[in-house]
């Protein structure tokens, strides 16, 4: 009979196990599958036979697509953080009455079905578009201004955790030690919030390249983002360039991930929300 | 010396002409700076139009510009571009949409003198509202071989979906896939229904008990190869596109008025205020041109309406399972679109056979 703390460790390994495959198996699927191009309808696992064929052969339009994507994701995240980062300590650290609302307006967004968000949009610009004299469907700034909206609340809700958690003892400590107003933001309470920025901005980027029900509404000739593009082809037909780009895709996710980690330190996202 | 002033200015002459002319504007196209707009299908489809159509559009000086999604998603952006500038000039749709387009006026007829192609048509496929450029073929779709080692006799009807031994090898299309409309009409008629009764269809469907719904054709077609499904109601594409991996066959079942199978058609309509009329009309000819038409079923699965394309690809014994001829659609049911509500559909689906 094995020792209660052995069990349990082996417990915990095969929870552990069970999840990273759970997890990351249809990542692995895909990125195996990549290697088939025998055909041109249907997924091929495990490969007929490694080939390279499907990389050689993506389309122009899903290499288009992708940097549209990664430009919308990039604007939006900067504009989610200008906007996020001053809401949430506004948020929390003033003595503003209905804080709670307020930030129940915030978090809106994540509640509302994305479809309707996307249908709700497009009506929107059609609508004002004739007020202000701007075509906003189909546009790159109307695009961004959509993800803005899928994507701040989780720039808010990520920096409200940080600041709740906040200890504002060391802000105090600093100005009595005679540091002004301004290097204390700088020195003391940026870098402790630096943690829920990073992660902020990265939900944010996130959230905004992987969006499909806004975009798809939106999209016009020239702004049809990366999974939009994805989305269209596989309603019409399955290509087995579709595996070889979404894997490429991956793999300039995860050196993403990686260079976040190697610059920033990704462990301190981590800590967002946990214990003091 | 005079020969030489002539033979010295007769060369200045040549290489100024020359000159001129090697700098020169390409010859002027009668769509220079013309941009076209077209709501239409993204992936395989678009590659299609813009190797057929894009390419000799261009040729003429225009541009065509993609406006990508399913004919639902560009219904949307057209009714919410309502009494503005539409979202494109050209929509490419199926013909469930049709009521709702005519409906809601958002269609502006054709000058069919402009699109001389459609002398390759049947009369029944176009009018000043609409030009037809493909159909799909909808029926039974099964694997012979697993059929044959199971000893069970080739489909005829839907309700033959339903044999036992068939139990959990059966797809239907979901209730969102682009070949519900066609299937549930055709069950329904089988059952004794019609479009406005689809009681019976459902009835049918719960009887079939499906081992699941397919939702997109790459997710049928994976599991007819690994062999999860041996039987489903889809389009005849499945057969072609499976071609060496699949010992796949259609059958059209009866359907009404003795008729058998289901036509799916997709159209082009010019869309109220879309500028360059003549641009519109070009394109549309070109749709119907018989090299797109050919590529129409050869690389896009679909069957083409041209009578040109069709002859060319009735000597091709890999489509020998298609109906090839105006007069073998004539056999073929078209859905009544006039008395299907969609979102009763839905809720009826929803309600009878539920997830």
């Amino acid at each position: 009979m094995l020792h209660y703390r052995t069990r349990r460790r082996l417990f915990s390994t095969l929870v552990l196990i069970v999840a990273y495959v759970t997890l990351l198996s249809p990542i692995a699927f895909v990125m195996i599958a990549s290697f088939d191009y025998g055909q041109r309808a249907y997924v091929v696992f495990p490969p007929d036979r490694f080939t390279l064929e499907s990389y050689w052969r993506i389309p122009t339009r899903y290499w288009d697509s992708l940097w549209i994507s990664v430009r919308v994701a990039f604007l939006c995240m900067l504009i989610s953080c200008a906007i996020g980062i001053p809401a949430a300590i506004g948020i929390v650290r003033s003595s503003l009455p209905g804080k709670a609302a307020l930030l129940a307006v915030f978090r809106a967004p994540m509640q509302i079905p994305a479809v309707v968000s996307g249908v709700a949009f497009l009506n929107l610009y059609y609508l004002i578009g004739p007020l202000f004299g701007v075509q906003l469907v189909g546009s790159f700034a109307g695009m961004v201004i959509a993800h803005v909206f899928a994507a701040t609340p989780y720039v808010v809700g990520t920096l409200v955790s940080v600041l709740q958690r906040f200890n504002y003892d060391l802000e105090e400590a600093a100005l009595v030690l005679g540091a002004s107003r301004w290097g204390t933001f700088r020195q003391v309470t940026l870098p402790m919030l630096k943690p829920g920025i990073f992660a902020g901005a990265l939900y944010a980027f996130m959230i905004s390249f992987a969006e499909v029900p806004i975009s798809v509404f939106l999209a016009g000739s020239r702004t049809v983002t990366f999974p939009v593009e994805v989305f269209n082809s596989m309603l019409f037909d399955f290509e087995p360039t579709i595996l070889a780009i979404s894997s490429i895709v991956t793999v300039l996710s995860l050196t993403l991930v990686w260079f976040a980690q190697w610059a920033v330190g990704l462990d301190k996202f981590v800590q967002v929300g946990g214990s003091d | 010396m005079p020969k030489l002033k002539q033979f010295a200015a007769t060369l200045g002459l040549v290489c100024t002409v020359g000159i001129a002319a090697s700098t020169a504007p390409a010859s002027a196209g009668q769509f220079d700076g013309v941009t076209v707009r077209i709501g239409t299908f993204g992936g395989k489809w678009r590659d299609i139009v813009d190797s057929f159509v894009a390419k000799a559009f261009e040729k003429e000086g225009g541009k065509i510009e993609y406006v990508l999604g399913q004919p639902a998603n560009n219904m949307a952006k057209l009714i919410a571009a309502r009494g503005q500038e539409p979202p494109f000039d050209l929509f490419e749709t199926m013909d469930n949409f049709l009521p709702q387009l005519g409906a809601g006026n958002f269609t502006e007829p054709l000058d069919l003198a402009q699109v001389p192609n459609l002398r390759e048509l049947d009369k029944s496929m176009y009018d000043s509202g609409k030009v037809m450029i493909w159909i799909t073929q909808e029926g039974v779709i099964y694997n012979q071989k697993k059929f044959a080692e199971a000893g069970i006799p080739a489909p005829k009807r839907y309700l033959d979906l339903a044999d036992p031994r068939l139990k959990g090898k059966v797809s239907l299309p979901d209730i969102s896939a682009g070949g519900a409309i066609p299937a549930i009409v055709g069950m329904s008629y089988e059952g004794g229904g019609s479009e406005a009764d689809i009681g019976p269809g459902l009835d049918l469907v719960k009887k079939i008990a499906p081992a699941n719904f397919w939702s997109s054709s790459s997710n049928l077609q994976t599991m007819l190869v690994n062999g999860d499904v041996w039987a489903a109601a889809a389009q005849a594409g499945n057969v072609q596109r499976l071609r060496g991996k699949v010992d796949l066959a259609i059958v059209f079942p009866p359907v009404a008025q003795g008729k058998g199978g289901v036509l799916k058609q997709g159209y082009l309509v010019k869309i109220k205020g879309a500028k360059n009329t003549k641009a519109l009309e070009w394109i549309i000819n070109q749709f119907l041109s018989q090299p797109m038409q050919v590529a129409v079923l050869t690389e896009g699965g679909q069957v083409p309406v041209h009578k040109g394309a069709l002859a060319e690809l009735q000597t091709n014994p890999e489509y020998s399972f298609l109906r090839l001829s105006t007069e073998d659609f004539a056999k073929m049911y078209s859905v009544d679109f006039s008395k299907v509500n969609e979102a009763a559909y839905v809720q009826r689906w929803n309600r009878t056979i539920g997830r």
